[in-house]
């Protein structure tokens, strides 16, 4: 009977790739393929497409796969949420067909700080700038301890190179250790960046030198910069009053004339999703609208962001919350700029869980929603699509992607409606691929 | 296989009620995969009398940390009843000697944990939840016939716990 089990097993196992190999080959768009390099640990994704039409993709490196484990000694300016990481960057010239070789963005060894939680960020301004920012391990000087600071660089030779890093917060003078734990003195992290349409960058993160305790929440600060990235103004309060949830990862979108940073806010009733809006280019920030959803009452670290696309005047926004009955992943539309929502639906009831939303609206206002969920074994990518401004998605349909887990997707749309998608594949590697238009059939596996 | 490892999933929770848990010599935390979980449970919850806390924290996490001193008074007052808590912390394997047993030994010496060796937090958790939703602290509470009682998410009080697991004990 040992015998047997294990014969059937090693049968089956070796059945089950060729099946899985042939079934990848057999739905996978020549488009899709491997970014990172083979035998890194590649992480946390995020891509953005430039008036050029090129695609630029920047993720997490932790280093050699052969690497994995054993345990690090400790360096300085690492600390307890630990994460000492490289930050690497690879571009598309032919809509994803081939990719740069990767270039390391960050010129310290394991400067960046960041999780598939807490993504970098990377955005193509109108002149062809990329903009990076980042949240990095830093050392206060002040305080002899370390602490996390917000960071930012810039590419004008179409990612060949990057410009010396700014960091973005002011000097850290208060310990806030108590708050945050072990060895930890502040954090500027959890952050965000966009470029209007007018080329003016916003950068945004969370800081917790205000909160009382872990209960509380963080302020939103942001800082503009006007000159395509070269220089950026003093630290702006966003969002004061410790409210702002401080492990779930700012977002921000543009409309026409306004820019809408999302986030998850401690209201008295529930850590929901939130928008705030400013119209005078990023100076200042008023309440917009709260999403539809009801009330997620959690003293924890959801680690949930609220995804949005804008177009026009509709804000298309989609989470994970565990207030609904039944939790899950939700999508919903607001029609007046961001001020009210209404329309909430359920994204994907079938799956046992499904969580990392990724959102992109053409300037047709259709819709291309894709994320992960699990239905039966590991998670693997979905996507819905709308074109009636959200009235309606269509059913899940998964993603063409390599075997195993595929998760925490990244998304952008192109000038011809399609849309790139960028995701972590189980064994930590960094895909593209390729998904059409809203307004094409995808077909259904 | 199975039974060898269950034997040691037995003698290594026999040890780690005798304070000297751990292959590696440290006595607050072991290092445990999604297959040793499943059949460090199966063991405990052979027990039919026991009622059985599963936690999930990390030392990233602040409102898991101040759960532990709860779980901690959760042991000693219903541990002879027939309470029994598996903790497992979900920080990075990577970070087992530089961060998570130093934070350990300074602030939780007497607590006593596995620690997850797979690289996919969803991995480990889905041992008892297939759909969980990446949310910390969460913890999940079984009743003494081995059914899930109650998924808990956030941070909850002393006195929420200690209801719940009074109620489960003494139904």
């Amino acid at each position: 009977m040992r015998y047997r089990n294990s014969f059937a097993s090693r049968f089956l196992s070796v059945f089950g790739v060729i099946l899985a190999l042939l079934a990848f080959n057999a739905t996978a768009s020549a488009e899709t393929l491997r970014v990172s390099e083979e035998g890194r640990r590649a992480i946390s994704p995020e891509i953005a497409i430039g008036p050029d039409g090129a695609i630029n993709v920047i993720w997490l490196d932790k280093g050699l796969t052969a690497d994995r484990p054993p345990p690090k000694p400790r360096k300085p300016g690492e600390h307890s949420h630990l994460s000492s990481t490289d930050l690497y960057f690879a571009r598309s010239e032919d809509g994803g067909k081939s990719w740069s070789k990767p270039v390391r963005v960050n010129d310290a060894d394991g400067e960046v700080w960041g999780f598939s939680v807490s993504k970098p960020r990377i955005e193509v301004g109108p002149a062809g700038t990329i903009h990076v920012f980042y949240p990095a391990n830093d050392r206060s000087a002040d305080l002899d301890k370390d602490i996390v600071s917000a960071r930012y660089r810039r590419s004008t030779d179409n990612g060949k190179s990057f410009s010396a890093p700014i960091t973005m917060n002011r000097p850290v003078l208060k310990d806030r250790e108590d708050v945050l734990g072990e060895g930890l003195a502040a954090t500027n992290s959890f952050g965000t960046m966009g470029v209007a349409p007018d080329g003016t960058v916003i950068a945004a993160w969370q800081n917790v030198s205000t909160m009382r305790d872990s209960a509380d929440g963080a302020d939103a600060i942001v800082v503009v910069s006007t000159d395509d990235g070269k220089s950026f103004s003093e630290e702006i309060m966003a969002v004061k009053g410790n409210r702002v949830c401080p492990c779930c990862q700012l977002t921000l979108a543009f409309s026409k004339d306004a820019a809408l940073m999302g986030m998850r806010y401690l209201f008295e009733d529930g850590r929901d999703s939130q928008l705030v809006r400013s119209t005078d280019g990023g100076r200042s920030f008023d309440m917009a609208g709260r999403l539809d959803l009801d009330p997620w009452p959690i003293d924890g670290c959801p680690l949930k962001p609220t995804e949005m696309a804008v177009s026009g005047d509709v804000v298309y926004a989609a989470t994970y919350t565990g207030g609904e009955d039944p939790a899950g992943l939700y999508f919903t539309v607001s029609t007046d700029g961001g001020n009210t929502f209404s329309g909430k639906q359920q994204v994907h009831a079938a799956a046992a869980i499904a969580d990392a939303p990724a959102l992109t609206a053409d300037s047709s206002g259709n819709v291309r929603l894709v994320w992960h969920a699990k239905t039966d074994a590991g998670r693997r990518l979905y996507t819905s699509t709308s074109t009636d401004q959200g009235k309606s998605l269509s059913a899940p349909v998964e993603v063409a992607t390599p075997a195993g887990k595929s998760m925490h997707p990244a998304s952008a749309v192109a000038a011809d409606g399609s849309v790139y998608v960028t995701w972590e594949q189980e064994n930590e590697e960094v895909f593209v691929t390729k998904l059409p238009s809203p307004l094409a059939k995808l077909s259904s596996r | 296989m199975r039974a060898a490892l269950q034997t040691f999933a037995a003698v290594t929770l026999l040890a780690a009620s005798h304070g000297i848990w751990a292959a590696d010599g440290d006595a607050r935390l072991t290092a445990i995969d999604a297959n040793g979980l499943r059949v460090a449970l199966e063991t405990v919850q052979a027990d039919r009398d026991a009622v059985v806390l599963v936690n999930f924290w990390a030392t990233w996490c602040k409102p898991c940390l101040e759960e532990i001193p709860l779980f901690m008074e959760l042991q000693k007052t219903y541990g002879p009843q027939g309470f029994k808590l598996v903790a497992v912390s979900l920080d990075e394997i990577e970070t087992l000697e530089s961060t998570v047993k130093p934070f350990m030994q300074k602030w939780f010496p007497e607590f006593r944990s596995y620690i997850s060796t797979e690289y996919d937090m969803d991995d480990i958790v889905s041992v008892v939840d297939n759909g969980w939703n990446e949310v910390l602290p969460t913890s999940y509470l079984f009743a003494r016939d081995g059914t899930l009682a109650e998924r808990l998410q956030g941070k909850y009080s002393a006195a929420e716990f200690s209801s719940k697991v009074d109620a489960l004990l003494n139904p």
